[in-house]
């Protein structure tokens, strides 16, 4: 079995960055049993070839947990305590603080070395820590160094990997720290505490003036300014929320291109009509859905990066968290909503950055209401189809009706925080809501890439394959079986058609296919269940497709239409649409139907892609399958009222 | 006075923190908050809530239900 060695610390003490420095590129990212916090981990070996798998816990502060994740963090150091190396990373700026949680442990009898990190800060600050002393005084073995510049982490790794360090002979014995009586912790504490002091006072030598410090405070003094400060964090979440809205497009754009040229290829190159779709439609199609959402991934982290690695992103939580507080939530959700806002993948994905579980799930459970782009163009189509292009009080109908579609996603999201936040016990919420301000940083760009990258992969590897995969399988379920005989004789009409002729035989053909397939006639099947919030046999069929992306909607009714491709000239399926009569000669669909679709799809979660990332993100199929559920309920509650009420005052 | 009403950029002491619960002293105490320990009250954010609070050589935000709860002197 190899040696666990754990890092522990608090956060923004730099573990990840000496993780990472330690690790290299050999990292695991997995989760913690039964819940949703990341668990990472690498096997590093010595060069005599032992094994030892390296963990960085979660950050905590100490032994009494302020959030879920420093109680799992804490649970996992605990069943360890006996074998397990535990190695402290240590911010020396803040030396007398964090000393007292390895020495407490140290004190207990677990095995302890500590890692002071931020050295070059340390003299960049004008101070010096004696750290031989600290050795001496303390029996624990102390390594000076920086993560960020790599400076003395060398000595740390030879010494963690060598067969002939230390272990404290306590250790086999040593008591859960986790169950320690309140009065014998606060004990413990006051005595590492005086200890540390004692520590500090010997060993480190004090600069003059604080510079570090002081200059946070001048920065902090623009940056969170009362009247400036409001416009700089608007400036910066317009910027983000531009990155992932616009800028990110061409990209996808790009990339969508290569796998159509990709599909040209195999459809001119494979014979087999069968297996030629498969390849093009089904599989490359599939891994398309999941390359298109790199971009937005990588703009989102590579931002994110920036503002945490500045220590910006706390601070933007500072700002906002009054916003946040009433609904049960705090300021660290917000750069999560706003991004699903573009997007709920990269939205979710954007929680890893809040540290407690209860408000990261209820964050990625609220996500999928805040309006997307994908709903954009299934609003569009309905809006322009249905809505007169009345003016209300000199604002265009159409208009205020797309603001109260992005209000009515918005406010819904709050409210279902509110009620998750009603109805959850307190055990799971913070103790106390507070974050840490870090000290300003120029972020260094070779972390920065490492980070997005590893976002990235991750979402690749994991989600990706989810995505994908369900992808694939609904294009099975919408294209097959075909009525072969029907298809015979429809090409056989082809070889005399024209131009024109050929085309609308193919649009019948396509239209005929999608009605034969499995999902076609679950779609009639399914007639009945969404007849009371008025849709037909053909919407039906388009909600059933639009789980691939919302606005597949769209093309889905041009399909069913028989109008063939319909984006870029969404004219005709509007005329399509307004024409369609029911068999007593009434219009089928109204302004009714418009109100009823725009509610479905603001509350529904019509997208495998989230439903693949949730579950990536929350390592089960619960979270998913709960908000999939629902968000159905309430789509379809609503639609049925909507539908039923607009029926009644539009007759 | 508690550390809502205790003015900015001065030097203060905590005196106690009864009102907050058993847990809440306990995270509070790790940080370095406890009676006789120094802080100091820096900045308020933009819309009135929270305050960062500097603690030895780092800042912290405290939300103001949890400032009004400890007590403090100058
Ligand atoms: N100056 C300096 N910055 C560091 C050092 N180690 C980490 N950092 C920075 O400190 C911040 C927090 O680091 P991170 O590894 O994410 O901390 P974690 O929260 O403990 O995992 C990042 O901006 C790092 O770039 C160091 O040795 N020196």
């Amino acid at each position: 079995m190899s040696q666990e060695i754990l890092l522990v610390g608090r956060p923004n003490s730099g573990k990840t960055t000496l993780f990472n420095r330690l690790a290299g590129t050999n990292q695991k990212v997995g989760n913690y049993a039964g819940c949703t916090v990341e668990k990472k981990t690498s096997i590093v070996t010595s060069p005599e070839g032992i094994e030892f798998e390296l963990t960085d816990l979660p950050g905590m502060y100490s032994l009494k947990p302020n959030t879920m994740d420093e109680e799992v963090a804490l649970k996992h150091l605990d069943s360890m305590r006996s074998t397990a190396y535990l190695v402290f990373v240590v911010d020396g700026n803040n030396l007398e603080q964090e000393l007292i949680l390895p020495l407490l442990l140290h004190h207990r009898g677990l095995t302890v070395a500590i890692a002071v990190n931020m050295m070059d800060e340390v003299s960049e600050n004008g101070k010096s820590i004696n750290t031989d002393a600290l050795r001496t005084r303390t029996g624990i073995e102390f390594f000076p160094l920086s993560a960020k510049t790599g400076d003395g982490v060398e000595a740390l790794k030879n010494h963690i990997l060598s067969k002939t360090r230390p272990k404290n002979p306590r250790a086999v014995l040593a008591p859960s720290v986790l169950q320690m009586p309140e009065e014998q912790f606060r004990l413990a504490h006051k005595e590492a505490k005086a200890e540390s002091k004692r520590l500090s006072l010997a060993c480190v030598t004090q600069g003059l003036d604080n510079r570090l410090l002081r200059r946070d405070l001048r920065i902090d003094g623009i940056i969170l300014h009362r009247l400036f400060g409001p416009v700089l964090f608007f400036a910066i979440m317009f910027v983000v929320f531009q990155s992932i809205f616009t800028w990110a497009s061409p990209l996808s754009d790009g990339i969508l291109f290569f796998i159509s040229k990709a599909q040209e290829v195999v459809r001119s190159n494979v014979g087999a009509p069968l297996l030629s779709s498969l390849l093009s439609d089904g599989i490359l199609a599939g891994v398309g859905a999941v390359l298109a959402f790199v971009p937005q991934i990588g703009i989102l982290f590579l931002l994110i990066g920036i503002l945490e690695y500045s220590g910006y992103l706390p601070r933007v939580a500072y700002m906002v968290d009054r916003v946040m507080k009433p609904f049960g939530l705090d300021g660290k959700v917000f750069i999560p909503l706003l991004s699903s806002v573009a997007c709920a993948v990269p939205g979710i994905m954007a929680t890893r950055t809040i540290e407690n579980e209860r408000t990261r799930i209820t964050t990625i459970m609220i996500s999928p209401l805040m309006t997307c782009s994908a709903r954009l163009p299934v609003y569009t189509l309905l809006i322009s189809t249905f809505v007169p292009a009345a003016r209300v009080w000199g604002l265009s109908l159409p208009g205020l009706v797309m603001f109260a579609m992005y209000l009515l996603g918005t406010v819904t999201a709050l409210v279902v925080a509110l009620i998750l936040h009603l109805t959850s016990s307190n055990k799971k919420k913070n103790v106390i809501d507070m974050i840490h301000l870090p000290h300003y940083r120029t972020p260094d760009w070779k972390l920065l890439l490492r980070y997005v990258w590893g976002r990235i992969s991750v979402f690749l590897r994991k989600a990706g394959t989810v995505i994908a995969g369900m992808a694939i399988l609904l294009w099975v379920l919408l294209s097959f079986p075909r009525d072969e005989a029907f298809r015979a004789s429809m090409e056989n009409n082809l070889k005399t058609a024209n131009a024109e002729q050929k085309e609308q035989i193919q649009n019948q053909i396509a239209a005929k296919d999608l009605e034969n397939s499995i999902a076609g006639k679950t779609g009639k099947f399914l007639e009945p269940v969404f007849r009371p919030i008025g849709y037909d046999w053909k919407l039906t069929i388009g909600i059933l497709s639009s789980l691939a992306a919302r606005e597949v909607f769209v093309s889905t009714l041009g399909t069913v239409f028989s109008l063939g491709k319909v984006e870029g000239h969404e004219e005709g399926l509007s005329a399509t649409l307004r024409a369609q009569k029911t068999e007593d000669g009434k219009l089928k669909y109204t302004l009714a139907t418009c109100l009823s679709l725009l509610v479905f799809f603001a509350f529904s979660l019509q997208c495998i892609s989230t439903i693949g990332v949730a579950r990536r993100e929350t390592n089960s199929w619960k979270i998913p399958a709960t908000m999939f559920v629902y968000m159905f309920t309430l789509a379809y509650t609503a639609a049925f009222i909507v539908y039923q009420v607009s029926s009644l005052l539009l007759k | 006075m508690t550390l809502l009403e205790a003015p900015f950029r001065s030097q203060l002491r905590v005196l106690s923190l009864t009102g907050l619960s058993e847990e809440a002293r306990m995270v509070l105490l790790q940080l370095g908050v406890e009676p006789g320990e120094a802080l100091e009250k820096m900045h308020v954010a933009p819309l009135g809530d929270p305050l960062t609070i500097r603690i030895g050589e780092q800042l912290f935000t405290l939300r103001k239900e949890v400032c009004g709860l400890i007590e403090v002197e100058s």
